[in-house]
């Protein structure tokens, strides 16, 4: 690791603690209320989502071929969001048959891929111009394994890698709700539109930390043959390595019983930097059901 | 509303940028592109360049000159085949959806082999099958004979227990692995457990780890301990020919670390290379070893075949006699 490196991480971990202290040390000036009180305020919920999605990779340890596919996209999470905080923990599922077809040729890769993350970022409103988008800024980590199986590629056919990421994380969220009942008149027809509660979201994730676990030089690995068979037998682990970012635009319409819905759109891109780099790309379309657990609405 | 539209901008001029993560496809159908795709894996992945005695750049000016803009699917195939080919390697193949190449060691030498012969002149009709192995007595009960055919990963406890309980008072047994062309490498320990009394270091492995021809893994031992069921410890026969490969090679490999087995037949027809599995530019398949197994004196050279402790060939002029065979029933009665 150099020393460059070493700083950013340092920097990223300073960044984040700083949010954390700056937050501590205001809250007893701002209420009167305790720590575990103004937590209790913030509203929390348990967030289902589903999503469906076109993805494509390619691994160049063994093909130059790009693969692409519909995927499927399920997540579980918990997740917190006020005007000063946003913090969200979970995993996500999503599966798809990758498919290339090329040159009369047709393989089949079936990805099976499964993300561990967890989300932290605070307001930075206060350091900003007057502003009616909240700003929040922070940093996430996601750990991303994808199983890889496509028979057309006899030894090599079943492949696995394990992607930790630490991001820097910046989100703006502005409020659309409508906060007044209005009536608009179409032709002939009154229509009243009541008051909604609804924000849109943008949130961009870039990889400082990018590091991966991976098959070694050779892909196929000869632990079978030694007699001392090892799931992950030649694999390298290697920080600093590769890129990564992700990206989501996300519409959320809050009910009257503090539940929402959100709708958004995500997208993510990374590439391993060893030598035979795998790169994969996702953009899916997600519904989020969003179960207050608090009863505090925004 | 305009900081919305700045964000909704910023968001998709992000995706824009998605090909600073992708590199260009390089799907391809340019004859010389793959050709050069295919060399180039096998410089740097290819395990026994130097055992085989192939000078790879001498054959990349030679097959490199046969190619041209204009030729034909087919030619490309063959010329890919060949050039694959001079690695003498059953491991080795190009696979497409008109044609599938390969060396075909068996071809080199007579065929050894005929299980028939076997079936009618020295198993009773009704033989045994446990599992993958078919066996009975042989010799007038004294001899137990256990054929076989592949290592299809299914060698469970009970088969092995079950044949070499039933022949625990004979004076040997003959392992028959001729023409079995391999499979499940687990199978090999599996079955050499049997065999042993102590744990064996029967060979070493190293496998490649970088693209220059001599970057290897060091080489890493690798040991059989007994298994705990039915074990045979008197006299075992093996019997080999050139189409015992891949698996069947390894087994001769180790067993030639276990002084109470003896190999008679012909030269084995190697394959101890892992092969891997890859794809080209235009959708072929290609697969080819990356890994060398190695003597317990740390030597590559059974690559090219283990060879027999006791050469004999099979003489096919006589259907009614397995001259291999007769000559392992000979070495037990000693």
């Amino acid at each position: 690791m150099t020393k460059y490196k070493l700083k950013i991480v340092l920097a990223t971990i300073f960044c984040m603690q700083l949010f954390h202290s700056t937050q501590a040390q205001e809250i007893p000036e701002e209420t009167s209320l305790s720590k575990k009180e103004i937590r209790r305020q913030i509203p929390s919920y348990i967030n289902l989502q589903f999503g469906l999605g076109v993805s494509y990779f390619r691994d160049f340890a063994t093909s130059p071929l790009f693969y692409s596919g519909l995927t499927s996209h399920t997540a579980v999470s918990r997740y917190k969001e006020n005007q000063d905080l946003f913090k969200n923990y979970g995993f996500s599922f999503s599966s798809g048959a990758y498919y290339n077809v090329y040159n009369d040729h047709e393989a089949v890769s079936l990805v099976r891929s499964m993300s561990l993350y967890y989300e932290y970022l605070r307001s930075i409103n206060r350091w900003l111009p007057s502003s009616n988008i909240d700003w929040k800024v922070g940093g996430t980590i996601n750990v991303t394994s994808n199983l890889r199986i496509n028979e057309s590629l006899l030894n090599n056919g079943v492949g696995f890698e394990m992607i930790p990421t630490l991001f820097a994380s910046f989100r703006g969220t502005k409020d659309i709700s409508r906060k007044k009942e209005v009536e608009k008149k179409i032709w002939f027809l009154k229509i009243k539109k009541r008051p909604k509660t609804r924000s849109l979201t943008g949130q961009f994730n870039i990889g400082l930390v990018n590091s991966q676990y991976r098959n070694g030089f050779a892909y196929a690995d000869q632990s079978a043959l030694l007699n001392d068979p090892k799931i992950f037998g030649g694999y390298e682990f290697k920080v600093f390595s590769g890129i990564r970012a992700m990206g989501s635009f996300q519409y959320t319409r809050y009910l009257k019983n503090h539940n929402a819905i959100r709708y958004s759109y995500t997208w993510e891109a990374y590439r391993t930097g060893d030598r035979d780099p795998l790169e994969m790309v996702h953009h899916v379309l997600k519904m989020t059901l969003l179960f207050n657990t608090n009863n505090k609405g925004r | 509303m305009k900081k919305i539209t700045l964000l909704l901008c910023s968001f998709i001029l992000l995706i824009a940028c998605e090909s600073y993560f992708l590199e260009p496809d390089l799907a391809s159908t340019d004859p010389m592109t793959n050709f050069e795709y295919l060399w180039n894996e096998c410089n740097e992945k290819y395990s026994y360049f130097e055992l085989k005695g192939v000078d790879w750049d001498e054959v990349k000016v030679r097959y490199s000159a046969q190619i041209s803009e204009d030729i034909s699917e087919d030619s490309l195939f063959n010329i890919l085949a060949k050039m694959l080919i001079e690695l003498k390697d059953d491991h080795t193949n190009l696979v497409s959806n008109f044609n599938v190449s390969r060396f075909d060691i068996t071809r080199e030498t007579s065929d050894n082999f005929d299980f028939r012969i076997v079936e009618d002149n020295y198993l009773p009709r009704n033989y045994y099958r446990s599992g993958p192995f078919a066996h009975d007595f042989i010799d007038d009960g004294t001899i137990g004979y256990i054929r076989f055919p592949e290592f299809t990963g299914t060698v469970d406890t009970k088969n092995l227990d079950f044949a070499l309980d039933r022949y625990k008072d004979t004076r040997g047994l003959v392992l028959d692995i001729r023409e079995n062309g391999g499979g499940a490498v687990t199978d090999v320990f599996s079955l050499i457990s049997r065999f042993i009394s102590e744990k064996t270091l029967t060979n070493y492995s190293r496998i490649k780890s970088g693209p220059g021809r001599n970057d290897f893994s060091s080489a890493e031992p690798v040991y059989v301990s007994p298994n705990d069921g039915v074990r045979y410890e008197k006299k075992v026969v093996l019997l080999t020919d050139r189409g015992t490969y891949s698996a069947g090679s390894f087994t001769s490999l180790a067993m030639k670390a276990i002084p109470s087995i003896i190999q008679i037949g012909d030269t084995t027809g190697g394959g101890l290379g892992l092969p891997n599995g890859g794809q080209l530019p235009n959708g072929w398949i290609y697969r080819f070893s990356i890994s060398q197994a190695l003597t317990l004196d740390l030597k590559p050279d059974y690559e090219n075949g283990v060879p027999p402790d006791i050469a004999v060939a099979l003489n096919r002029t006589d259907i009614t006699r397995d001259e291999i065979l007769d000559r392992a029933i000979e070495e037990l009665k000693k």
